[in-house]
C-alpha cells in the first residue's frame, strides 16, 4: 500500500508523459472544430489564404476545387442543398447561381462598400437582385496579352496583332476556354464595350479572325500546361490569360509579362456567396469579412496559386505597406498609368460576361471546330 | 531443350501451333480410362476348388456416354455416388478437352465447383463492365437541362454529334495516331523482344523483364511529365542536337510528342508480350529452317512470325486499345492540337456538363474498339481453329 502512495521517479515520468500525450485529445473534445465546405477555384482553400482564419476561429476548410463556371454549376446542381457553405464564383455566373436558388441573400451592411476602389464594385453586375445583395466581390484581375519578353517587345504587346507575328508561329498557346479567347478576338475586331453582344455579322467576323490565328497556335492548355509552356519557352505568347499566370512566373524570374493592349482587356472577377441551406452562414460571413479586411486583401494579392488585385482602399494600402514590390509589379499604386483601377476608369477594361446573342453552346461548338482546324 | 531455358511455366503454355508442329510431339488420343481397382473378393467357402489359374480379368467396362445426368444442386437425389460419377466424367472430359477440344463439343453442364470459381469474374464483369456500358449507351439518349441530366429517349445527341465535322476530324485523327503508335511499338519492340527471347541468357532475360515492368510502378502522368525535360526546346535532346549544330526542334505539343507519350505507355507492355510469344517458339524449328539454308529474314517471316502470331497480334491489340483511349499523351505532350476523342469527351463534359453527348463519343470509341479487337482475335485465332 505504501508503495502505491509513493510512486517512483519512473512512474511519475510515465504519468507525466501520458498526461502530455492525451492533452490534445482533451482539448479537441472541449472545442470541436467547425468544418466549412468550400467550392472554389484552386488555391482558395489553401493554408496561405485560410490558415490564419482557421487558427483564429477554430474552423477547418474542406475545399472542393473546380475549373470553370460550368463545372461549378454542375457540382452544385448535383449536390443536395447545404452541401457547400461557401462558394467562390466567377462574377458572370453569380446571376445563374441566384436564378437557380443556390445561394443565400447577404446583408450589404456587413461589408465595406464605402471603401471600394471603384464605384462599379459597389453594384457589380449580377451581384444584386433589386436591393438585395447575393454575392460579395473579393478580388479581380485583368486578361490581355501574355508574352515572352525575349520574343515580343513591350510595344508590340500593346496590340493583339502580336499573336500573328512570324517569329511566334506555332508558339502561341491558348488557355483552353473559349470565353476569354473569343472575347479577346472580339476586342481585336474593334467591338470594344460590345464585345459580348455580337450580331451575326460580328460573330462571323470574330470566327474568321480566330480561325486566321490557328496556324500560329501551338497548343491548348489547362492551368498546369499554360504554366509549363510559358516557363520552358515552348510558348512565346499566350491568348486568354493575364497576370494571374504570368505573375507567378514573373516572381520566379521567368522572362514573361502581361499587358492590357490598346484594344482593351477583359476583367475576371471572383466573388463569395453563402450556399443555400448552409447552417454555418455566420462563420462564412465572418470569413468573407476577413477576406475583405486589409489582412485578407493582402493575402489574396499574394495568393500562391494565382494573384488577384485588391478591391478596397484599405486593402491596397495594406498591400503597399506589407509588400511594396508586389504592389509595384502589379501596378497597384496610385498615379500609375497602368493601375488596374485607372484602366477600368479609362474604359479599357471590360467585365467578362457570357455571349448575349449566341448561346454558350454556339461559342463552345466553334471552339471545338477551331481546335480541330 | 531450347538453348534459352525458359521457365517451365511458359513451356507448358506453348501455343498449340508449335506443339502440333514439334517433331516427335504427337498429341494422340486420350489415354484409355484406368480400370477401376478391383476389390478383393472374399473366397466363397468351398467354391472354386483347388489352386487353379485365376480367370482372366474382366474387360474394362465400356466408357459411359459423355453426357451428364441432370445436376442435383440441392444435394438431394444425386448422393455421393452420383457426385463421384460426375467428377470422374468431368475429369475424363477435361482430359479429352486437353487432347483435342474439337472432339469434345458435347453438352456439358456447369458444376457447382466450376460455377463457384467462375462467379466472381462473371459478377465483376456484369457489375463493372456490362452494367456501366449499358448505362453509358442509355445515357447517350438522355438530355441535359440546367446542368442536370434528365432521363429521356431522344436521338438529339446522336444527331448532333454525328453531324459535327470536328467530331469526325477527331475520330480519324485518333484512329491514325493509335494505328501509328501500334505499328511503331510493334516494329521497335520486335528486335528488343527477339534479343530477349533468343540472344541473351535466362538471367539477363529475367532482369530485362523486371526492368520493363518497373515503369508501371510509377504514375503514367509522372512519366509523361518527365518528357517535358527531355523534349522541350531547352531540353536534353535539343541540347544534344545543339552540340552537333542541329536544331532546336519542336517536339512538344506536336503529333510526335503524342506518339512519344503513347509509346511511354505501351512499349514496355508490347516488348513483354512479344518476348513471351517469341520465347515460346520451338527453337528446333528455327534451327531446322536454318540448317536447310533458309536466310535469316525468311526464317523470321515464314517460321518465327507465324508461330508467334497470336502473341504478336495480342501485343499490337493492347497497344492500339491503350493508345486509342489515352488522354494524357495527346493533352500534355501533343498540346491538344488537334484534340483526340478522349480530349473531345473531356471538352464536351466541361461545356455545359453534356455527359450524354460525351457518351455518344464514348460509344463510338467502344464500337471501334470492339470491331478492331474482334478482327484481331479472328486474325490471331480464327484461321487456326478453322483448319
Amino acid at each position: 500500500m505504501t508503495k502505491l502512495l509513493t510512486p517512483t521517479r519512473r512512474e511519475m515520468m510515465a504519468l507525466a508523459g501520458a498526461t502530455a500525450l492525451s492533452a490534445p485529445f482533451v482539448g479537441r473534445a472541449w472545442a470541436q472544430t467547425t468544418e466549412l465546405n468550400m467550392l472554389a477555384w484552386y488555391g482558395h482553400g489553401e493554408p496561405d489564404i485560410v490558415g490564419a482564419f482557421e487558427e483564429a476561429n477554430n474552423v477547418k476548410f474542406k475545399p472542393k476545387y473546380y475549373a470553370g463556371g460550368d463545372n461549378m454549376l454542375a457540382l452544385i446542381a448535383q449536390s443536395p442543398p447545404g452541401t457547400y457553405d461557401v462558394i467562390l464564383s466567377d462574377a458572370e455566373f453569380v446571376q445563374q447561381l441566384n436564378a437557380a436558388g443556390y445561394i443565400e441573400p447577404l446583408n450589404a451592411d456587413d461589408y465595406p462598400f464605402d471603401d471600394m476602389l471603384h464605384e462599379d464594385f459597389t453594384k457589380f453586375p449580377g451581384h444584386w437582385d433589386g436591393d438585395t445583395l447575393f454575392s460579395m466581390m473579393v478580388r479581380f484581375g485583368h486578361l490581355g496579352v501574355s508574352y515572352n519578353t525575349t520574343a515580343i517587345s513591350a510595344e508590340e504587346a500593346m496590340s493583339y496583332k502580336c499573336f500573328w507575328k512570324e517569329n511566334v508561329k506555332g508558339k502561341v498557346g491558348h488557355f483552353d476556354w473559349h470565353l476569354p479567347t473569343l472575347g479577346m478576338m472580339s476586342l481585336y475586331n474593334g467591338n470594344g464595350a460590345g464585345l459580348w453582344d455580337l450580331d451575326d455579322a460580328k460573330w462571323d467576323a470574330v470566327q474568321e479572325s480566330t480561325m486566321s490565328l490557328r496556324p500560329q497556335v501551338g497548343g491548348f492548355f489547362d492551368y498546369g500546361g499554360t504554366f509549363n509552356g510559358l516557363k520552358n519557352g515552348e510558348m512565346l505568347a499566350m491568348c486568354g490569360i493575364g497576370d494571374w499566370i504570368t505573375g507567378v512566373l514573373e516572381k520566379d524570374g521567368a522572362p514573361v509579362a502581361s499587358v492590357i493592349p490598346n484594344e482593351g482587356g477583359i476583367q475576371w472577377t471572383e466573388s463569395y456567396c453563402i450556399g443555400k441551406g448552409s447552417e454555418k452562414a455566420d462563420i462564412v460571413k465572418s470569413f468573407m469579412q476577413y477576406m475583405l479586411s486589409p489582412e485578407g486583401q493582402v493575402k489574396s494579392a499574394q495568393m500562391a496559386a494565382y494573384p488577384g488585385n485588391a478591391i478596397t482602399k484599405a486593402g491596397r494600402a495594406a498591400l503597399i505597406a506589407a509588400d511594396p514590390k508586389e504592389a509595384a509589379r502589379t501596378n497597384q499604386t496610385d498615379g500609375n498609368p497602368m493601375d488596374p483601377i485607372t484602366l477600368i476608369k479609362d474604359g479599357r477594361i471590360h467585365y467578362r460576361n457570357i455571349p448575349v446573342q449566341q448561346t454558350l453552346e454556339d461559342w463552345n461548338d466553334f471552339w471545338s471546330e477551331y481546335k480541330n482546324a | 531443350m531450347p538453348a534459352f531455358g525458359w521457365p517451365g511455366a511458359f513451356r507448358a503454355h506453348r501455343a498449340p501451333d508449335v506443339a502440333d508442329a514439334t517433331p516427335g510431339f504427337r498429341p494422340g488420343p486420350p489415354p484409355p480410362p484406368r480400370p477401376p481397382p478391383q476389390k478383393k473378393k472374399k473366397k466363397k467357402k468351398g467354391g472354386g476348388g483347388g489352386g487353379g489359374a485365376r480367370p482372366p480379368p474382366p474387360p474394362p467396362p465400356p466408357p459411359p456416354p459423355l453426357s451428364l445426368p441432370p445436376p442435383s444442386w440441392g444435394g438431394g437425389g444425386g448422393g455421393g455416388a452420383g457426385r463421384r460419377k460426375r467428377a470422374l466424367l468431368c475429369r475424363r472430359h477435361i482430359g479429352a478437352s486437353l487432347a483435342n477440344q474439337r472432339d469434345c463439343n458435347h453438352g456439358h453442364r456447369m458444376t457447382r465447383f466450376a460455377l463457384t470459381f467462375r462467379l466472381p469474374i462473371i459478377l465483376w464483369q456484369a457489375l463493372f463492365f456490362v452494367g456501366p456500358l449499358a448505362f453509358m449507351v442509355a445515357m447517350s439518349f438522355f438530355l441535359v437541362k440546367n446542368y442536370r441530366m434528365e432521363e429521356a429517349f431522344e436521338l438529339k445527341n446522336w444527331a448532333r454529334m454525328l453531324t459535327r465535322g470536328y467530331v469526325w476530324d477527331s475520330y480519324w485523327y485518333t484512329l491514325q495516331m493509335a494505328a501509328l503508335s501500334t505499328v511503331t511499338a510493334t516494329l521497335v519492340g520486335f528486335p528488343a523482344a527477339w534479343t530477349l527471347a533468343f540472344r541473351v541468357s535466362a538471367s539477363v532475360r529475367r532482369w530485362a523483364i523486371f526492368l520493363l515492368i518497373i515503369p508501371f510502378f510509377t504514375s503514367y502522368l509522372v512519366r509523361t511529365f518527365s518528357w517535358f525535360v527531355i523534349l522541350a526546346e531547352s531540353g536534353v535532346l535539343n541540347a544534344g542536337f545543339g552540340v552537333a549544330g542541329l536544331g532546336p526542334f519542336t517536339m512538344l505539343n506536336t503529333p510526335f510528342g503524342t506518339i512519344v507519350g503513347y509509346l511511354t505507355l505501351t512499349l514496355p507492355l508490347v516488348v513483354i508480350l512479344q518476348t513471351i510469344a517469341l520465347a515460346n517458339i520451338d527453337q528446333n524449328l528455327v534451327q531446322a529452317a536454318r540448317n536447310l539454308g533458309c536466310p535469316s529474314t525468311r526464317v523470321i517471316w515464314t517460321v518465327v512470325i507465324p508461330l508467334a502470331k497470336t502473341g504478336l497480334i495480342v501485343a499490337a491489340l493492347f497497344c492500339f486499345i491503350l493508345s486509342f483511349g489515352d488522354f494524357v499523351a495527346p493533352y500534355y505532350l501533343g498540346g491538344s492540337s488537334p484534340p483526340t476523342l478522349p480530349i473531345l469527351i473531356i471538352d464536351t463534359t466541361k461545356s455545359g456538363q453534356q455527359w450524354p453527348r460525351a457518351a455518344v463519343v464514348a460509344v463510338m470509341m467502344m464500337i471501334t474498339l470492339f470491331s478492331i479487337a474482334a478482327t484481331a482475335i479472328w486474325l490471331a485465332y480464327g484461321k487456326r481453329s478453322s483448319k
